[in-house]
């Protein structure tokens, strides 16, 4: 039965992975331009890195306090590729955006990241600073206080927190509304959902943590692809939970 | 030429890592799954000191410029080396062994519990604003659920109406944890599209 299970698994991977590459490959043919559901917090960060390159304070980008290679790598990668998306963008301001992370596998890939667009970008190599991705904590509540303490140092325009957090988001979101920054949060724990919830102004639910790449670069192939993946499975775990609902009902009464 | 090595060798260890996890039966699989895995901590273990070496650095240069908030940047680095002096105290005698122990237990512990005891005090500043911020009918539900929550959660004898806890336990059964499986079901498939990127080569957060 255990085989079973796996073989079923495997499948179902198999399925999502061929899904992805085909609608990547497909969109990369046709170039597809979807058209998104709005999310108000996407759109307004769009208008929080134009502010940023207007005025020339920072934004503050929290990576989550995961680390790559544990369960929560992709919720990770999700915050680091938006960093990255938004960096791109970001990359003509005076500053670069100020990162924090809460461990040693995230600090390096997310600084990586942000060499790679500075590097990527013409004429933005030189205004590459090392330091604005930092770790600024070990533990949850470490980080918590670390990334509260710059926050509230450095008051960047913006404050984006994406990705695995748990109840120690909120001090991060307190110091970023008393510095007067715009706020834009969301977290993939389910247990915490109501934090950005009551925090920030602008909260993404659940899913839409790893949907911010995609609206941020909607001419990326993959980033679309992935959304459409994402919905088409969706549809098929939707279909298959009511028509399983359906038949233990008929079983119930006619079995 | 950087890419393409990185993009390889991403790609092939997550296959192995996948292969070893789906098929059980083969044990050259497994073992190279857990050597891989042994990697991983090993290099995990690596980005810690790494990353550490960069907060120390961020710190003593914050100090040495006189930054705004430098007094605590200073706190920071002589706690730091505090207790590393501390470890190695300890590993070379053996004796004085429970004394990281000891820090972790009455410096670490508490004042992260401090922290986290500060949340109920946030989270009531948190709602006051939302109500400030956002008035539509979403607030206005998220408190009513709360107010409900709170009452049907009373344990001292109180004249409360029996429909409290009659509600509190609806609301946890049904509207909670439909919504929990839903949000939990859109997160793993979030999870695994994200990975699946990364494996394909359609992502690379990874510079070259």
């Amino acid at each position: 039965m255990p085989q079973i299970i796996d073989l079923i698994g495997l499948a179902t991977l198999l399925l999502i992975g061929g899904l992805l590459v085909g609608l990547q490959i497909r969109n990369q043919r046709r170039n597809v331009q979807p058209a998104f559901r709005p999310i108000n917090a996407y759109a307004k960060l769009r208008t929080f890195l134009t502010e940023a390159i207007e005025t020339g304070r920072q934004v503050h980008f929290g990576i989550g306090t995961g680390s790559i290679g544990a369960e929560d790598t992709s919720a990770t990668l999700a915050g680091i590729q938006t960093m990255q998306a938004a960096s791109t963008t970001l990359a003509a301001a005076e500053k670069p955006p100020l990162v924090t992370a809460s461990d040693g596998t995230s600090f390096l890939l997310a600084q990586d990241a942000l060499r790679d667009v500075y590097k990527t970008v013409p004429g933005a190599a030189d205004r590459y600073d090392r330091d604005a991705v930092q770790m600024v904590g070990v533990s949850p509540w470490s980080y918590s206080a670390g990334a509260s303490m710059l926050v509230h140092g450095e008051a960047p325009i913006a404050s984006v927190t994406l990705g695995e957090y748990g109840d120690e988001l909120l001090p991060v979101l307190e110091a970023g509304d008393r510095v007067g920054a715009r706020q834009l949060s969301g977290t993939t724990n389910n247990n915490s959902q109501a934090i950005p919830f009551v925090g920030v102004e602008d909260a993404v639910v659940g899913e839409e943590v790893y949907a911010a790449s995609a609206y941020l670069n909607p001419k990326r192939a993959s980033y679309v692809a992935s959304l459409q993946t994402h919905d088409v499975m969706r549809l098929l775990i939707i279909g298959a939970l009511v028509i399983g609902s359906l038949v233990m009902t008929a079983l119930d009464i006619f079995g | 030429m950087n890419y393409q090595l990185s993009l390889t060798v991403a790609i092939c260890f997550g296959l192995l890592v996948l292969l070893g996890y789906f098929l059980p039966d083969f044990d050259l699989l497994i073992l190279l799954r857990a050597e891989i895995l042994r990697w991983a901590a090993i290099l995990s273990g690596v980005a810690m000191f790494v990353g550490i070496i960069s907060l120390l650095k961020v710190h003593f240069n914050k100090f040495m410029d006189q930054k705004s908030n430098w007094g605590y940047s200073l706190v920071l680095v002589l706690t730091f080396l505090i207790t590393f002096g501390a470890g190695v105290f300890s590993f070379i005698f053996p004796q004085a062994e429970g004394l990281v122990d000891f820090m972790f237990r009455y410096v670490q512990v508490p004042v992260e519990s401090t922290l986290a005891a500060l949340l109920a005090v946030l989270l009531l500043v948190a709602g006051m604003r939302m109500v400030r911020y956002r008035r539509d009918w979403t607030t206005w539900l998220f408190l009513a659920i709360s107010l409900i929550m709170l009452i049907g959660l009373v344990t001292i004898e109180a004249p409360i109406p029996d429909v409290f806890p009659f509600l509190r336990d609806w609301l946890l059964t049904v509207p909670v944890v439909a919504g929990a499986r839903g949000i939990l079901i859109g997160l793993a498939l979030g999870a695994i599209i994200t990975g699946l990127r990364i494996f394909t080569g359609a992502d690379q957060p990874y510079g070259e």
